[in-house]
C-alpha cells in the first residue's frame, strides 16, 4: 500500500472546468471520501486517479511514482465500479482471477489468491457461479474481491453502496470498512451520501463545482464547517439570515435580535454586514411554552417527523424564523400547532459571512 | 385473457400465410408423380435421390456455401470495427457513415447487381484486372449485402454491453487489445453468432445480384435451381428446397439455443 498525492489536478472540457486545482493527500492505509452533490467533480477526480481521464493540469503520485501520464492498465489501482462491472461471461472465480492473469501470475498461485480473496468476502462457495446468478450484494462483494486480489497500491471505490437496498447498505458499509482496515488499504471512496462518508471515512473531502470546499475528519466537518455549503451538506442545520449590527449582535431579516459569535467560521472577525447563522438541530432545545429559563424564544410547532430513534421537530419562531430541533424523546408529546419555548447555547452558533 | 385471444386471432392468419408455402413445398417434394398435381398419386423419396445425384445442385450448393462463408467472414471483419466506431465515437459524418453501411439493405438486388456489373466493366477497362465474372467480384458483392446485417446485429449487441466492464478490465491490467479479445468480443458473442448466421443465410440465398456477377460455369445453388426450372418442372426442386429449409432451420434453432433470436433481431 502506498501514499497517494493529488496535486493541482484540473480537468477542463471546452470552457467548463469539471475539476479545478484539486489537491489532497491520502496516507497509507487511510480511507478518504470524496463527497459532494452530483456534478461536483468527485467522479472526474477519481477517474483521473484511475487513469481513465487525462488531466488538463496537475499530477497524481502513488508512492514515489508520478503516474499522471501512465496508462490505466499500468497504474495498479483496484477499482470497484458503481454498477460493479463484473465480466458477465466469466464465473465469480474467473472474474477475480482476471487481474492476476494479467500480471502473469502462475496457475497455482492464482487459485490460492482467488480462494483467499473470495474467503475474505465470504463468497468462496459461489466461485463457480456466473454474476447473473448471484444477488446484488454478492456481486458487490465479488467486485471488491476482484479489486483487492491484485493487491493494488490504491483502492478506488466509486459509489460502492448506491445500488444496494438500505438494510444491506448498512451491513456492507461495515464490511468494507473492516476489510479496508484489516488490509491497511489506501482507499479513495466517491459518494454523494453524507452518512456513508461520515461513518466510513478517516477524512472527508467535500467538493462543489469542481472545487474542494473543505478537507477534514468527519468530526471537523460536522462541528467546524468552514462555509455555509459545508454546514448545509454535512448534517442538518437551521439557517437564519440577517446582518451583524454590532460585535456579537445579529438581527435576522424578520427582525429578531440574536446574539452571535464575534468570529465567523473561518476564524476572521465578523464585521457588521450581511451574515448567516447556522445551528445544528441537536443544539436546539424545546421546552413548554411557560418556561422562561434559559432565555430563548417563543415558537410554534409546524411539523413533527418521528424517526424512531429520534424526533425532528420543525418550529417557527414568533418572529418568523424556521428552525429544526432533534430530540431523543419527547417528555410531553408535541403536536403541530403547539406553542413552545425554543433555546440554544450561544456557543453552538456558527456564523458565515454572506 | 381477451387480449391473448385477440393476439392469436391476428397471429394465426399471418403465421398461416408465412408457413403455407413451406408446408406445400415440403409436401410436394414427397409426391411420386413427375408433374405436380393434387391430389398426389403416391409418395416417394425419389426426388431427393434425384436432387443429390444432379451434379449442378451439388456443385451449386458447395459454391454457395463457400461464397457465403467467405463473404460472412470478410463482412464480419469489416463490420466489427465499424460497428464499434459507430457505437462508441462521436465524429463528423457518423450518421452518414451509418446510413451508407446499411444502404445495401434497401437497394433492390437487381439494381445492386447491375451497378456492380457496370462498375466491374469500367474498372476492368481502365485497370486491366480481370474482374467481370470473377470469383473475387462475386465475393465482393456478397460482402456488400452481408455488411448491413452484421452492422445492425453487432450494433444491438454493443449497445447492450456495459462500457464499465472494459474499464474494469483495463483497471485490472489488461491492455486495449487484450480487453478487446477477452472482454468485448465475448461480450458481444450473441451479436457475432447472429450476424454470422444472418450473413450466411442472406448470401447463400441471394439470386438477383448474383445473376449479374457470376462468370461462365459458376452457378450458385439459387442459380442452379433457376436454370433447372427453365427446362423442367418436377419435384426435384421441391426436394432441393426442403434440404435448404432443413439446414437453415437447424441453424436457426441451434443459434436460438445460445442467443434468443427474438431479442437480437
Amino acid at each position: 500500500m502506498s501514499r497517494l498525492v493529488v496535486s493541482g489536478l484540473t480537468k477542463i472540457y471546452g470552457n467548463f472546468a469539471a475539476a479545478k486545482d484539486v489537491s489532497f493527500e491520502v496516507g497509507e492505509g487511510e480511507l478518504v471520501s470524496l463527497l459532494g452533490p452530483s456534478g461536483c467533480g468527485k467522479t472526474t477526480t477519481l477517474r483521473m486517479i484511475a487513469g481513465f481521464i487525462t488531466p488538463t493540469r496537475g499530477s497524481v503520485t502513488i508512492g514515489e511514482d508520478d503516474v499522471t501520464r501512465i496508462a490505466p492498465w499500468s497504474r495498479n489501482t483496484g477499482m470497484v465500479f458503481q454498477n460493479y462491472a463484473l465480466f458477465p461471461h466469466m464465473t465469480v472465480a474467473q472474474n477475480v482471477a482476471f487481474g492476476l492473469e494479467m500480471r502473469r501470475i502462475g496457475g497455482a498461485e492464482v487459485r490460492e489468491r482467488v480462494q483467499s480473496a473470495l474467503q475474505m468476502v465470504r463468497l468462496d462457495h459461489l466461485a463457480d457461479r456466473y454474476p447473473r446468478n448471484i444477488s446484488g450484494g454478492q456481486q458487490q462483494r465479488v467486485a471488491l474481491a476482484r479489486a483487492v486480489a491484485i493487491r493494488p497500491r490504491v483502492l478506488l471505490l466509486d459509489e460502492p453502496l448506491s445500488n444496494l437496498d438500505a438494510k444491506l447498505r448498512e451491513q456492507v458499509r461495515i464490511e468494507i470498512r473492516t476489510l479496508q482496515q484489516e488490509l491497511k488499504l489506501t482507499t479513495i471512496m466517491v459518494t454523494h451520501d453524507q452518512d456513508e462518508a461520515l461513518t466510513m471515512s478517516d477524512r472527508l473531502i467535500l467538493m462543489e463545482g469542481g472545487v474542494v470546499q473543505q478537507i477534514g475528519t468527519p468530526r471537523e466537518l460536522y462541528n467546524r464547517p468552514r462555509s455555509r455549503f459545508v454546514a448545509d451538506f454535512v448534517g442538518q442545520s437551521s439557517f437564519i439570515e440577517g446582518e451583524v449590527v454590532a460585535p456579537g449582535q445579529f438581527r435576522s431579516i424578520q427582525g429578531a435580535l440574536l446574539s452571535c459569535p464575534e468570529r465567523d467560521a473561518s476564524g476572521a472577525t465578523l464585521n457588521t454586514g450581511k451574515a448567516t447563522l447556522a445551528i445544528r438541530p441537536e443544539a436546539i432545545r424545546l421546552g413548554p411554552a411557560a418556561e422562561t429559563a434559559p432565555p430563548g424564544h417563543a415558537g410554534k410547532v409546524e411539523f413533527v417527523s418521528y424517526l424512531g430513534s429520534r424526533i425532528d421537530v420543525h418550529v417557527r419562531l414568533a418572529t418568523g424564523e424556521a428552525v429544526i430541533s432533534t430530540l431523543r424523546d419527547l417528555a410531553e408529546p408535541l403536536s403541530v400547532g403547539d406553542p413552545c419555548h425554543v433555546s440554544w447555547a450561544d456557543a453552538s452558533v456558527t456564523a458565515f459571512t454572506a | 385473457m381477451s387480449g391473448r385471444v385477440l393476439l392469436r386471432a391476428f397471429a394465426a392468419p399471418g403465421l398461416t400465410i408465412v408457413l403455407l408455402p413451406i408446408v406445400l413445398v415440403s409436401w410436394l417434394a414427397f409426391f411420386s408423380q413427375e408433374i405436380p398435381s393434387f391430389p398426389p398419386e403416391g409418395h416417394s423419396l425419389r426426388w431427393f435421390s434425384a436432387a443429390f445425384s444432379e451434379r449442378k445442385f451439388a456443385s451449386g450448393f458447395l459454391l454457395s456455401a463457400e461464397i457465403a462463408a467467405l463473404s460472412t467472414a470478410i463482412g464480419l471483419a469489416v463490420s466489427i470495427p465499424a460497428a464499434i466506431a459507430l457505437q462508441r465515437f462521436r465524429f463528423r459524418g457518423r450518421g452518414t457513415l451509418g446510413s451508407i453501411l446499411l444502404f445495401p439493405l434497401v437497394i433492390p438486388g437487381v439494381v445492386l447487381g447491375a451497378a456492380l456489373y457496370i462498375f466491374e466493366v469500367q474498372a476492368e477497362k481502365t485497370t486491366d484486372l480481370p474482374l467481370i465474372g470473377s470469383y473475387a467480384g462475386l465475393v465482393i458483392g456478397h460482402v456488400l449485402i452481408v455488411i448491413p446485417w452484421c452492422i445492425k446485429l453487432l450494433g444491438v449487441s454493443l449497445s447492450g454491453l456495459d462500457r464499465g466492464i472494459e474499464e474494469a478490465a483495463m483497471n485490472l491490467g489488461a491492455k486495449p487489445w487484450t480487453t478487446f479479445r477477452r472482454i468485448l468480443l465475448p461480450g458481444i458473442r450473441p451479436g457475432l453468432v447472429a450476424a454470422s448466421l444472418f450473413g450466411f443465410v442472406v448470401s447463400f440465398g441471394n439470386l438477383e445480384m448474383t445473376l449479374f456477377l457470376v462468370g461462365p460455369g459458376q452457378s450458385t445453388l439459387p442459380i442452379a435451381i433457376m436454370q433447372y426450372l427453365e427446362w423442367k418442372v418436377d419435384p426435384t426442386i421441391a426436394a432441393v428446397s426442403v434440404v435448404q429449409i432443413v439446414l437453415i432451420g437447424a441453424a436457426l434453432l441451434l443459434t436460438d439455443r445460445y442467443v434468443s433470436l427474438s431479442r437480437v433481431v
